[in-house]
C-alpha cells in the first residue's frame, strides 16, 4: 500500500471568499445589532412609558392632595369655627367700640372696600358720579 | 486493496434521490411560506378592521375627564366653593360573568339596593352606574373585591368649606355638577368647563404604559363681592334675633352704598349646600331677591324725598298730624301714637303716617308713582342672582282712592329686600341709584371676563339726598330708631313695621314684618344695612326686633373695615360681657366636622383628610378647654400695634420669590393659582401691619 503524504500540501487562501465571508459576518452582526438596538429602544420606550404614566399618576395625586389641603385650610379658616373656638375655649368676647384703640394700623385705603385690586369701575347712566362725602 | 471504481449505476439513483429531497424541502418551504403569507393576508387585509378594533378595545381605553368646576371666592379670595376629584363606580354588564353574585357583593359595600342593581345589570348591556361619587373607603373596598367588569370613573364633587355661610347666594350643584341655585346656577355656563379626553394604552395587567391627552377647558373662577367675615357677622346677628323672636325667618343685607356691591347677604332659615337635600324649601329661598313683602314705614322716605325734591316742603315745615288720624276715601288711617304739629323731620322721626300721607297728597298719584319707579321699585335690580322678583306695584290708573295713602306709608306696594337696600344706598351716596352687584370678577388664569360696569342713575339731587341723610340721622338720634345708635359712629336709618296679608287678601293683625334699614357712619356712609324679621312673636316693631340687629352688624362691620370712628363721644350701651356659654348646636355640629373627627376621602393619600361637609358627627370639645374668667369690661384692645410694612409689587414674580419676600416682611401669604403673579390684595405700596394676609393671584402668562 502506497503511503501518500499530503502534509506538505497547503490550501491556497482564497482572499476573495474570505472577504466575502467577513463581509457577510459583519453584515450579520450589524443587522443583529440593529435589531438589538431597535428592540432595546422599543423596550426602553415601553419602560419609560410606564414611568411617565406612574409620574403622571403621582402628579395627579399630589395635585389632588393640594386641592384637599386648600379645602381643609378653607374649612379651618371658617369664621364660624374660629368664633366658636375663641368664645368657647379661650373665653374671648367681641370688643365694644370704645374698647378698641387703633395705633397706626392699616391705612383706610387698604381695607377691602377701597382696595384697588378689588375696586370696580362704574359708569353713571345719567347725572354725576357720587361725590365723596 | 485497490481503489474501487465508482459504480455508475448506484450513483445515478443517489443523485435523483437528492434532487427529490431538495424538491420536497423546497415544496414544503414554499407551502410553509405560502401558508404564512396567506394567514398574514387573511389577518392583515381581510380581517384587519375587525382585529384592529378588537385589539384597541382590549388595549386602549378612552376616558372622559370631567371638567373642573371653577372656584367661587369671596372678595378676599377665600374659597367658598371648590371641587375635588372622587371615584364613581360603574359596570359593563356584558363583561360580568355572574351578575347576580356581583350585585350581591357590591350592594352591601356601596349601600345600594341589591334587587335594583341586579335589575340594572340585566336590562343594560354596555354601561350602567353602580354608585356615583363614592367615599374613598367605599372605593377601596370595591377595589379589593377585584371584580371583572366593574370599573371606576373619576368625577368631581363640589364642596362648600364654609358650610351654610352665604348658602343662598352661593347656591349648590346637583349630582351632574350643574348649578341648581344661587351663583352656581347663575354663572353655571362660565364656572363649568369643557370635558377633556384621555386615550390610555394598557397591558395585559391593565397597567397603563401610554396615554394621549386631549385637554379640556377648566371652569372659570368667580370672585364675589361678599366678604366672608361680614357675611358671618350678619348671619350670626340675624340668626340670634330670629331665634329670640321666634320668627318665621329673616334677611339681612350689607351693601357698599358707593359702588352697589353686596358685602353680605344673610338669610334665615338657611341650609348647608353640602347636603342641600336636608334643607327645607323655605331655607333654599333667597329672601333678598325672591321674597316680596310690604315694607311699611321704611318706604316713607320716598314720599318725603319726592316732596323735598319737588320743593313741596322743607325739613322745617310744620305739618299738622291731626292727632294721629286721617280719613282717606272713607277709610281712617291711624298713627301708632297721637301726633299733633310736627316738623317734617320730626314727622319722619316719629314715623307719622298722617304727615306722610299729607305730603303724598301734595305730590299726587303720578308724581309719587314716578318717584317710586325712579327708586327702582317695581323692576328687577339687575343683580346677578337668579330668581329675582320685581315686587308688586300697580300703576296709578289702577289705584283706588286710598292707594296714595297706603302706598306712601309702604302698605300697598310690595318690594324685595334688595330693592330697599339699593334705595337707601342712593340716599347714602348722594342720590345715585346703583345696580347692586354680587359678582366682582370672573377669571381663568390671567384672562378676566369683561363684566359690565356697575350702572347707576341719579334718583335724587345731591342736595335732597343730603337733606334726607340728615333727617334719617335724626330718626336714629331722637326718633323711633334709637336702638340703632352705634357706639363711636353716627348712623342714619328708618324703622318699619308692616302687617302681613293672609290667604284671604286681608291684613293679618297678628303677623307682622319688622324691619330697620340704615347706613353708617352717617357722615361718610360706608355700609348700608337692611334687617327684616318675618313674623316675630311678641315684640314685632322694627325698632324692637330689627334695629338692635342693625346695630350689632354695623358696629362689628365698621370695626372690621377699619372705618374711623366719627362719633367717639357717644357710647349708648355699656359693655356687658356675656357669660361664656357652650356653643349652640349649629356651631357644635360644625365643629364636629372639623379635622378632629372628619371623614377621610383620599384613598391615595390617607394622611390628608379634609373635613366632611355633609355629615355631622358628635362634637369634640377638648377637655382642657376652660372659659376665660378675666374681666373683659375694663379691657382695652389695641390694634395695629405692630410695625408697618410696605406691600411690594409682586407683578410678574414667581411663587418662590413672592414667598421669600413675604417671609422676609412677615406677611402671611395666600397664593391662588400657579405661574407668575398677576394680581394682589392689598395693593402694592400700601402700608400694612406685619402679619397681614396677602392674597396673590398667579397665572401662566
Amino acid at each position: 500500500m502506497k503511503h501518500i503524504d499530503n502534509s506538505r500540501l497547503v490550501r491556497e487562501v482564497d482572499v476573495e471568499r474570505r472577504r466575502e465571508c467577513f463581509s457577510l459576518l459583519g453584515l450579520g452582526v450589524l443587522v443583529f445589532l440593529f435589531v438589538l438596538l431597535f428592540a432595546w429602544q422599543h423596550f426602553q420606550c415601553v419602560r419609560y412609558g410606564y414611568q411617565v404614566e406612574q409620574l403622571k399618576a403621582e402628579y395627579a395625586i399630589l395635585e389632588e392632595q393640594n386641592h384637599q389641603f386648600r379645602l381643609e385650610q378653607a374649612a379651618l379658616a371658617d369664621p364660624k369655627r374660629i368664633d366658636t373656638l375663641a368664645r368657647a375655649q379661650l373665653g374671648m368676647v367681641s370688643p365694644a367700640p370704645q374698647q378698641v384703640i387703633r395705633v397706626g394700623g392699616v391705612e383706610p385705603a387698604a381695607n377691602a372696600l377701597e382696595s384697588p385690586e378689588l375696586a370696580r369701575n362704574f359708569s353713571v347712566g345719567s347725572g354725576d358720579i357720587p361725590h365723596e362725602p | 486493496m485497490g481503489r474501487r471504481k465508482p459504480d455508475s449505476r448506484s450513483a445515478k439513483p443517489d443523485r435523483s434521490r437528492l434532487e427529490r429531497r431538495r424538491l420536497t424541502v423546497g415544496v414544503l418551504c414554499f407551502l410553509w411560506f405560502g401558508f404564512i403569507a396567506a394567514r398574514l393576508y387573511y389577518f392583515q387585509v381581510i380581517k384587519y378592521v375587525e382585529l384592529l378594533g378588537r385589539a384597541q378595545r382590549q388595549q386602549q381605553h378612552t376616558i372622559e375627564v370631567a371638567p373642573e368646576r371653577g372656584v367661587i371666592y369671596d372678595r378676599q379670595m377665600n374659597p367658598l366653593a371648590m371641587s375635588l376629584g372622587v371615584d364613581s363606580v360603574f359596570a359593563v354588564p356584558s363583561e360580568l360573568t355572574e351578575p347576580q353574585m356581583v350585585a350581591s357583593l357590591l350592594a352591601p359595600v356601596l349601600k345600594v339596593d341589591e334587587d335594583e342593581l341586579r335589575n340594572r345589570f340585566q336590562t343594560m348591556h354596555s354601561f350602567c352606574w353602580v354608585k356615583r361619587r363614592v367615599t374613598p373607603q367605599e372605593a377601596s373596598r370595591v377595589r379589593d373585591l377585584n371584580l371583572k367588569g366593574v370599573y371606576f370613573q373619576r368625577e368631581t364633587k363640589r364642596f362648600y368649606p364654609k358650610g351654610d355661610l352665604a348658602a343662598q347666594a352661593i347656591g349648590y350643584v346637583g349630582l351632574d355638577d350643574k348649578g341648581l341655585g344661587g351663583i352656581e346656577y347663575a354663572l353655571n355656563g362660565a364656572i363649568t368647563g369643557k370635558p377633556g379626553r384621555v386615550l390610555l394604552a394598557t397591558d395585559a395587567r391593565r397597567r397603563t404604559f401610554h396615554s394621549t391627552e386631549w385637554a379640556g377647558v377648566p371652569g372659570k373662577n368667580a370672585v364675589l363681592t361678599i366678604d366672608e367675615k361680614i357675611q358671618y357677622i350678619a348671619e350670626k346677628a340675624l340668626a340670634e334675633e330670629v331665634a329670640t323672636a321666634h320668627a318665621a325667618g329673616g334677611v339681612a343685607i350689607v351693601q357698599n352704598p358707593n359702588t352697589g356691591e353686596i358685602l353680605a347677604l344673610a338669610n334665615e332659615p338657611t341650609f348647608n349646600p353640602n347636603d342641600f337635600d336636608a334643607g327645607s324649601a323655605a331655607s333654599h329661598l333667597d329672601r333678598a331677591v325672591g321674597w316680596v313683602y310690604m315694607p311699611g314705614s321704611i318706604f316713607k322716605i320716598i314720599t318725603v324725598a319726592a316732596a323735598l325734591e319737588e320743593h313741596l316742603t322743607t325739613p322745617q315745615e310744620m305739618i299738622d298730624c291731626q292727632g294721629g288720624k286721617i280719613v282717606l276715601a272713607g277709610h281712617t288711617i291711624h298713627d301708632a301714637e297721637p301726633n299733633y304739629v310736627l316738623s317734617v323731620t320730626d314727622m319722619l322721626a316719629r314715623s307719622s303716617d298722617v304727615g306722610t300721607i299729607k305730603l303724598a297728597l301734595r305730590l299726587g298719584d303720578d308724581r309719587l308713582y314716578r318717584y317710586i319707579r325712579a327708586f327702582g321699585i317695581g323692576s328687577k335690580t339687575g343683580v346677578e342672582l337668579p330668581g329675582e322678583e320685581r315686587g308688586l306695584l300697580q300703576p296709578p290708573s289702577r289705584w283706588s282712592g286710598i292707594s296714595i295713602g297706603e302706598m306712601s306709608i309702604g302698605q300697598e306696594a310690595a318690594v324685595t329686600p334688595l330693592q330697599m337696600v339699593t334705595m337707601y344706598s342712593a340716599i347714602a351716596n348722594g342720590g345715585i341709584l346703583f345696580e347692586p352687584r354680587i359678582v366682582h370678577d370672573v377669571f381663568l388664569g390671567s384672562h378676566h371676563d369683561a363684566l359690565p360696569p356697575a350702572a347707576g342713575h341719579r334718583a335724587l339731587s345731591a342736595h335732597t339726598a343730603e337733606t334726607m341723610r340728615q333727617i334719617l340721622t335724626t330718626v336714629v338720634d331722637s326718633g323711633t330708631g334709637k336702638a340703632a345708635q352705634l357706639g363711636g359712629y353716627t348712623s342714619a336709618g328708618k324703622t318699619g313695621t308692616a302687617q302681613k296679608i293672609d290667604a284671604n287678601g286681608l291684613y293679618n293683625h297678628s303677623l307682622h314684618i319688622g324691619s330697620f334699614i340704615g347706613f353708617a357712619p352717617a357722615t361718610h356712609p360706608a355700609v348700608t344695612i337692611l334687617v327684616v324679621i318675618d313674623s316675630p312673636v311678641g315684640a314685632y316693631y322694627g325698632a324692637e326686633v330689627a334695629a338692635p340687629v342693625f346695630r350689632t352688624i354695623a358696629e362689628q362691620t365698621l370695626s372690621y373695615l377699619n372705618i374711623p370712628q366719627d362719633n367717639p363721644s357717644r357710647w349708648p350701651h355699656t359693655v356687658s360681657p356675656k357669660p361664656v356659654k357652650p356653643p349652640d348646636q349649629k356651631q357644635d355640629d360644625f365643629l364636629g366636622t372639623l379635622p378632629s373627627d372628619r371623614e377621610s376621602f383620599g384613598a391615595a393619600t390617607p394622611s390628608v383628610q379634609p373635613a366632611s361637609f355633609s355629615t355631622r358627627p358628635t362634637p369634640v370639645v377638648p377637655p382642657q378647654a376652660a372659659p376665660y374668667d378675666g374681666d373683659v369690661s375694663s379691657s382695652t384692645v389695641v390694634l395695629g400695634d405692630g410695625p408697618l410694612v410696605t406691600v411690594p409689587d409682586f407683578s410678574g414674580w414667581a411663587t418662590r420669590r413672592v414667598a421669600q419676600e413675604c417671609e422676609k416682611l412677615g406677611l402671611d401669604l395666600n397664593v391662588v393659582g400657579s405661574g407668575l403673579a398677576v394680581g394682589q390684595n392689598p395693593a402694592a405700596g400700601l402700608k400694612v401691619p406685619s402679619g397681614t394676609r396677602i392674597y396673590v393671584r398667579m397665572a401662566r402668562q
